[in-house]
């Protein structure tokens, strides 16, 4: 029986990556996206303490299935309490997430579980309760259509950091595919055995 | 008898070693020596202060005490307490008014007060309301400081060794490499803080560390969240090792009830760019598995780190033939060395590139290409190439092989036409995004917008040339190789401006020595490469500063913010190879001889641990 040899693996290999890139082109796998506001001004709300209220109001102008607030908490660690987040969509149908405040980390965006509809306003209530500290939420000058900021009922002429993600096709996994048979390539050609 | 007489040296060394620790440890102890106690003081005035059992409480925000002390020296105050939240608190003697801030993860003090005070009184300013307190004492015991007896004899030893077997070291660069950066990279790993916040962006790299490829959850000690948080250098807590000893333990003890936890990454871009972590990674994983309390995994993590670093050193000099010194002097530079020894993926990505400039060389100097070296060197470039896709034209050197090396020129060039298809999927990793504005700036910067910058670069492309001119008539000395270059320490900066100098101007010319003691053939390294080499260098110069204008700038801004040396260290040797003499006549190698090569690396890397140690910051 013919013994096969390390070139032939690679020719193997080599086809094998060119079926799978193939398959990614054709039936790409979904990933989450994430999509932030532009930033002006980068600031920060104030202390926000048990029982403030901030209020953003505004209009997706995507179908999202996640968003994001750019929270910090002064570098302390939260070991108790929670951040309750209401959101009222424009049907008035409000949906009130629990978030425990040991889970939020500083300067770091916390992604909550609810999906946004494109052109429609969102009414976001954040509040706090039963935290020994403060934390703090990100403002952005550069306002978007309709965005709307309270904090504790007064007007802030700045809007809340959000990020967004939503699903989209995910087709990076051709690039990996072309660098590994750009790789595999030059070995073959580096292997070639010469004629002489 | 050869081996007698190396033994009876060792010995001598050992001895005196041995006796200069021990002087070293009664001089930092000469205020205490004849005092040796640890005393409760008794307090003799109160306000705002209530008993609670054996404990004090604070009622109020002027609360404060005052404490009789039985000797006119106070070295060290300590204290007991109980506190919800942070609390900022001074020590009061004879007016002298000092700050200090206390956390709840500890919850003890104890500070270096180091004064003298006749009128034998200790005022504590609490500043806080709800504060119990308790065990007010002065401690002025001797303390042996095990960091400092480590740097010392070892670098006692150390240098003993290095005299001792300077020839054989001198004929092996590599293995004096190995000597030299173990020894001394160990003890720093050691000797530094075991959290972040010490180095650029560690705190950054220590999670990315941990959360490897994962995008949506991934398996993190249950301490990662508290290390991060908590900003122990800015905020000025664990300023004695007593008090990093306190938050090591309460670390480990956090570890030991809470285990490995899930954690949020909710981050779900192409992971290709943290393959660098693994090493890192693997530290955490081997804890993990082994159950290992949260400091020594930090340990075991940057330690792995730190011997990726060194093997690719290693080989860089090894495979190096007429650059062996240079490569040697770089890969031991007190920042190469803290960096390695810290969470930075830099090291790695420095090692790697010197290893890549170490191969292209050699494979210019030999005359048959050998396949190894080549493979070797596009891996390299690859692995720095992923996290920062601004080093990839560093593939570009391939295209300057001659086509003879090749088996034959239908080889050479499908080979480096596979090289041009590599380096512009490298660059597509960094240039499609930037064009199809998908890429956000980094908040740290300020009003920074990718997409807004790339516009005003388009749009004002003499504007933007004439900001990077003034930029680099400005700043390029520095950035090349400026003070940082040698001897940086990041936030751990050893604040004697006068070692950092000295350290930052004997290193220099030992490089400059052995850069120009070198002498190439102009058959190997010709003008017209020399020109290729200082394209290369100079492109990526630019892709460095317009990646930083576009990313962590202002829009419009008329300079540049961002731009660090470490950036440009990795294209060191490249840019080193631009200088370098070359001569139209066979030069004969010369043997290292200069013993100095290998003891002012050396002595550089073990005084900037001294000088950790010294600062307090170390433990």
């Amino acid at each position: 029986m013919k013994k096969i040899n390390h070139r032939q693996i690679v020719y193997i290999l080599l086809i094998v990556i060119c079926i799978y890139t193939v398959f990614s082109l054709l039936f790409p796998k979904q990933s989450y996206v994430s999509k932030t506001n532009e930033i002006k001004s980068l600031d920060i709300l104030g202390e926000v303490e048990n029982n403030d209220v901030i209020e953003q109001t505004f209009i997706s102008d995507d179908d999202y299935l996640k968003f994001g607030i750019y929270l910090a908490t002064y570098t302390e660690i939260l070991r108790e309490g929670n951040l309750i987040i209401k959101i009222t969509d424009e049907d008035n149908k409000t949906e009130e997430i629990k978030v425990m405040l040991s889970r939020i980390n500083n300067d770091s965006y916390y992604y909550i579980d609810y999906k946004l509809e494109k052109n429609k306003k969102y009414d976001i209530a954040i509040t706090m309760e039963n935290s020994t500290k403060p934390i703090t939420l990100y403002t952005t000058k550069q306002q978007t259509k309709d965005a709307e900021l309270k904090y504790n009922g007064e007007p802030q002429d700045s809007m809340l950091v959000l990020s967004f993600m939503y699903e989209e096709d995910y087709y990076f996994n051709i690039w990996y595919c072309l660098m590994a048979s750009a790789l595999i390539l030059a070995y073959l050609v580096m292997t070639k055995p010469s004629k002489e | 008898m050869k081996e007698k007489k190396h033994i009876k040296y060792l010995l001598i060394a050992l001895v005196i070693s041995i006796s200069i620790t021990v002087l070293c440890e009664v001089f930092f102890n000469r205020k205490v020596l004849t005092k040796n106690e640890f005393y409760q003081a008794d307090i003799i005035e109160t306000n705002d202060i209530k008993k609670d059992g054996s404990w004090y409480e604070t009622t109020s925000d002027e609360a404060y005490v005052i404490v009789k002390l039985k000797d006119t020296y106070i070295n060290k105050l300590y204290y007991k307490y109980k506190t919800e939240n942070d609390f900022n608190w001074e020590s009061e003697i004879e007016e002298e008014i000092i700050g200090h801030n206390a956390t709840p993860l500890i919850n003890k003090v104890t500070r270096k007060i180091d004064r003298t005070t006749d009128s034998l009184e200790l005022k504590i300013n609490f500043n806080k309301k709800n504060v119990k307190f308790k065990d007010i004492s002065i401690d002025n015991q001797i303390y042996i400081n095990w960091s400092r007896v480590v740097v010392v004899f070892a670098t006692l030893m150390g240098l003993a060794i290095i005299i001792r077997y300077r020839k054989y070291f001198l004929e092996h660069l590599d293995k004096a490499f190995l000597f030299i950066a173990l020894l001394s990279g160990i003890i720093m790993i050691n000797i530094t803080p075991k959290t972040v916040y010490y180095s650029w962006d560690d705190q950054i790299h220590f999670r990315r560390a941990n959360t490897f490829l994962s995008s949506e959850t991934a398996t993190v000690p249950s301490t990662m969240t508290t290390v991060i948080n908590k900003n122990t250098r800015q905020s000025g807590y664990f300023q004695t090792q007593e008090e990093q000893q306190a938050y090591y333990d309460t670390l480990n003890k956090m570890q030991k009830e809470d285990g490995w936890e899930e954690y949020d990454v909710n981050n779900y871009s192409a992971k290709y760019n943290n393959i660098v972590y693994l090493p890192f990674q693997i530290g955490f994983r081997i804890s993990e598995i082994l159950n290992l309390n949260c400091t020594t995994s930090v340990v075991l993590a940057k330690l792995l780190n730190f011997i990726c670093y060194t093997l690719l050193m290693f080989f860089a000099i090894k495979v190096s033939t007429k650059l062996k010194r240079v490569v040697f002097v770089i890969s031991l530079f007190a920042s190469n060395i803290f960096l390695a020894s810290q969470f930075s993926y830099d090291p790695t990505i420095i090692g790697s590139m010197i290893l890549a400039t170490s191969l292209f060389f050699r494979m210019l100097e030999d005359k048959k290409l050998n396949k190894k070296y080549l493979f070797t060197f596009v891996a390299c470039v690859i692995w720095a190439s992923l996290p920062k896709a601004i080093y990839s034209p560093m593939l570009l050197l391939l295209l300057f092989i001659p086509n003879k090396k090749f088996d034959n020129k239908k080889q050479a060039i499908l080979f480096k036409s596979i090289t041009i298809i590599i380096l512009l999927l490298l660059l597509s990793t960094f240039v499609l995004p930037a064009l199809s504005g998908s890429l956000s700036g980094d908040p740290r910067g300020g009003d920074t917008s990718v997409n807004g910058q790339l516009k005003f670069i388009l749009s004002n492309p003499i504007n933007y040339a004439k900001i990077v001119i003034k930029y680099l008539l400005n700043s390029g000395p520095e950035l090349v190789l400026g003070e940082w270059t040698i001897i940086c320490l990041a936030y751990m900066n050893i604040n004697v401006e006068m070692i950092n100098s000295l350290i930052y101007i004997v290193n220099l010319i030992l490089l400059m020595y052995c850069l120009f003691k070198e002498n190439i053939s102009k058959d190997i390294i010709n003008n017209k490469l020399k020109t290729v080499f200082a394209i290369i260098y100079g492109g990526i110069m630019l892709l460095i500063i317009t990646a930083l204008y576009l990313s962590f700038t202002p829009v419009g801004s008329n300079s540049i913010e961002g731009v660090q040396v470490r950036y440009f260290i990795p294209m060191l040797l490249l840019g080193l190879l631009i200088l370098i003499p070359t001569s139209k006549k066979i030069i004969k190698e010369e043997k290292n001889t200069n013993t100095w090569i290998l003891i002012i690396p050396f002595i550089s890397i073990m005084l900037t641990n001294f000088f950790i140690v010294y600062n307090g910051i170390g433990i």
